[in-house]
């Protein structure tokens, strides 16, 4: 019976994180010298609310928000009441090995680095 | 509470427009009207908030992401207050050496106002910054908290 309840509890959680709404973040996304940088902004997403995942070409990145309870009384409602999604393509030149991630002040910060092939390389000439 | 909006999308939606530009014409000649807590002194770009009342206090909640705490300034005068500061992006962004795909963070000076409702105890107030939003819990006086008096029956 305890069993029973708590698996019917845990569809229920599940149910709610499938139909709890998502935005997708604003952000820059902007190429530096070895790798392309995703500033996203993510206010109220602490380091453990971060989900960033890489699926084969996908780099798919969820941060939970914490809901006020529901039956709160709102005077005023404009942040929206949704996790954070978003979910890019990564392309050849980015190596995903070295995939960095940091958040600070709501501010979520990808470092994709680009493979070394494709780096700007100098080559030295060398003399007889 | 005399709270202002912010403003979305209200281009797209011409019929609010014009229900919006009544209203504000419609403020010019109240004379009741305080033109401070309605956001006409408000900069370029209103963060988005929340504010949510309980038993002991308003709490307000904004969205600032990136914003560092020093750059806040909460202030309450003539029973409003005011949240205002800097949004300033990371260095790293301005000296740039690549393609940029993508430009949607904002920067730059903000500010909102919200007139405070009766009942709030000015010189509690509490305001703290945690994960890019800024909390703030304005506590109720203790005479304005509703009370439960019990009656004892015979």
């Amino acid at each position: 019976m305890a069993t029973e309840t708590k698996d019917i509890q845990q569809n229920q959680q599940a149910k709610k994180d499938e139909t709890r709404r998502s935005i997708r973040p604003v952000g820059n996304i902007f190429e530096e010298k070895d790798a392309v940088v995703l500033r996203l902004e993510m206010p109220g997403v602490s380091k453990d609310d971060l989900e960033i995942n890489v699926d084969g070409d996908m780099l798919n990145i969820t941060g939970h928000r914490n809901p006020y309870a529901e039956d709160v009384g709102y005077i005023v409602h404009e942040r929206a009441d949704a996790d954070f999604r978003a979910a890019y393509t990564l392309d050849q030149r980015i190596d995903r090995e070295k995939i960095e991630a940091q958040i600070e002040r709501g501010v979520l910060t990808v470092k994709l680095k680009l493979k070394d092939e494709v780096k700007p390389r100098k080559i030295e000439v060398k003399g007889e | 509470m005399n709270l202002v909006r912010r403003n979305r999308n209200e281009v797209m939606d011409p019929v609010g427009e014009l229900d919006r530009i009544r209203r504000e014409i419609d403020q010019l000649f109240d004379p009741e009207h305080n033109f401070f807590s309605d956001g006409i002194f408000d900069r370029e770009y209103s963060p988005s908030m929340d504010v949510v009342e309980n038993e002991d206090a308003f709490l307000v909640s904004v969205d600032l992401p990136g914003v560092d705490q020093k750059d806040i300034d909460v202030s309450v005068a003539d029973n409003v207050l005011t949240v205002k500061g800097e949004k300033k992006n990371k260095e790293e962004e301005k000296d740039k050496q690549g393609k940029v795909y993508r430009r949607e963070c904002w920067e730059g000076s903000f500010q909102r106002t919200l007139s405070l409702p009766q009942g709030v105890d000015a010189d509690k107030i509490d305001a703290t910054m945690n994960d890019g939003v800024l909390s703030i819990t304005l506590p109720k006086r203790e005479d304005a908290k509703p009370r439960q008096i019990s009656v004892k029956v015979k």
